[in-house]
């Protein structure tokens, strides 16, 4: 998948940790550091130099990366990251270029870029589902983590669980930055169900209102909210009667509480179900799900 | 005998004719379909934003026109060296490798501007096309099929 995106040099080097590679990050002559298995390691030549990236691969990859059409990826470009095809997000770091209310308008001079990988689990979310999911019942979860520590790949298994009960429950998945479902040409890259519709590259507020009058789902699942109109957005589809589940970045539902523009997510019992993710013993590991009261059901 | 062999030669010269003229047809009708094309990509680009492999496979599949596959490869790999641009001149493939090469490389703004740019320089040659297709390749039709009349008095 990374592949496609990386100039071919990069690619014979990287090609023999593409199966554990987590992430890649380059930066504008200076070694390159691949993230395999929650550790970080420079890439080096068999000689045990280190491979340098030039600006060059940096053009490239970006280049590969929006499939030679800037044009279709300058609103994701101002947000500083790119979308690639299946799911892999660029970060990108350089000089931004303001408007005349200082309004970023694309990023120039890129100096670094930070590649994740996405992988699909099948079944990861195995162990949380049996808590937020029944036959007869979904129920609104917040999934709260810290970056990287698995909470996209979690809420993708568990529309794809979703799909598989035996009562249908049609789901609707606001994947704003193409990581969930990675659509491309109308096809989702990623397996979330059958049962899932999916709307990209759309804001939360917009998805969720015109999705729920539109598309009319049972439950909308949705990734790292971010601002007070995400957190909006969940609050009014839940008094819709819409099931949410969605995640967000924090170390504990605690940190929740403290940040202003979320803290009624909680403190209103809106979620039932909490789940707190974090990289302890690895990727994903589950360190506790809490009800609408914060009683822990899980450790 | 000699009137068959007169019609082989009438024949003949229209069919030489008709390839000399093949060339101004071929360049008016290749501009035309360009500017087709070209209203196409800019309304994809500024509307949807569709990328460029996309938009060149959406218009291979839904367009009819023979000249088609023949703008879908330049415009993919950027490739003027064909057979099947000989029909161009050098300054005109110049003109068409400059936009293709600077295609993707900006906002849709800009790439909407640019192919605006680019279609009225397009629009120029293509018009100049049409008259010399009126004028010349009739001219050369004509003159050929003449030509070979000419010929079957002299042998007749």
């Amino acid at each position: 998948m990374v592949d496609g995106i990386l100039p071919q040099r990069l690619k014979n080097l990287i090609e023999p940790f593409s199966e554990r590679l987590e992430e890649i990050r380059l930066r504008r002559n200076a070694p390159v550091i691949l993230r395999l298995g929650g550790k970080n390691i420079y890439l080096k030549y068999g000689s045990g130099e280190k491979v340098f990236a030039s600006g060059q691969d940096i053009d490239e990859v970006l280049r590969r990366a929006t499939e030679n059409s800037l044009y279709a990826f300058n609103s994701q470009i101002k947000q500083g990251f790119i979308t690639a095809r299946g799911g892999i997000r660029v970060g990108i770091a350089g000089e931004s270029v303001n408007s005349d209310n200082f309004m970023p308008t694309t990023i120039k001079n890129v100096t670094s870029l930070h590649i994740r990988i996405p992988h699909e689990v099948i079944d990861c979310s195995k162990n949380v589902f049996k808590f937020i999911a029944s036959e007869n019942e979904i129920k609104n979860t917040l999934i709260i983590s810290p970056p990287g520590a698995g909470k996209t790949t979690l809420i993708r298994d568990i529309a794809r669980k979703i799909s598989e009960l035996k009562n249908i429950y049609n789901c609707l998945m606001v994947d704003e930055r193409f990581e969930l479902a990675s659509c491309v040409g109308g096809e989702t890259m990623l397996d979330v169900g059958a049962n899932t519709d999916v709307i990209s590259g759309a804001s939360k507020k917009y998805a969720f209102s015109f999705g729920i009058r539109s598309l009319k789902p049972d439950v909308i699942l949705t990734d790292e909210l971010m601002t007070k109109d995400d957190a909006d957005a969940c609050i009014n589809a839940m008094r819709s009667g819409v099931k949410v589940i969605a995640s967000i970045h924090a170390k504990n539902h605690l940190e929740i509480i403290d940040k202003q523009d979320f803290s009624n997510l909680i403190k209103g019992k809106f979620f039932e179900r909490i789940v707190v993710l974090s990289n302890k013993n690895g990727v994903g590991s589950v360190d506790g799900i809490f009800d609408e009261n914060l009683k822990c059901l899980y450790f | 005998m000699i009137y068959l062999f007169c019609v082989v030669i009438v024949v003949s010269s229209a069919f030489v004719g008709r390839a000399i003229t093949q060339k101004y047809v071929q360049r008016d009708e290749f501009f035309k379909e360009l500017i087709n094309f070209l209203h196409r990509l800019k309304n994809d680009i500024s509307f949807r934003k569709i990328k460029l492999n996309e938009l060149i496979d959406g218009y291979i599949s839904k367009s009819k026109n023979k000249y088609s596959c023949i703008i879908a490869e330049l415009f993919k790999n950027c490739n003027m060296d064909g057979r099947n641009l000989r029909f161009l001149k050098n300054d005109e493939k110049m003109i068409i490798n400059n936009f293709v090469s600077s295609l993707g490389s900006s906002s849709a703004e800009i790439e909407v501007s640019n192919i605006d740019n680019f279609i009225e320089n397009i629009k120029s040659i293509s018009l100049a096309c049409e008259v010399e297709r009126k004028k010349n390749g009739i001219l050369y039709y004509k003159l050929s099929i003449a030509v070979g009349i000419v010929v079957c008095v002299l042998i007749i």
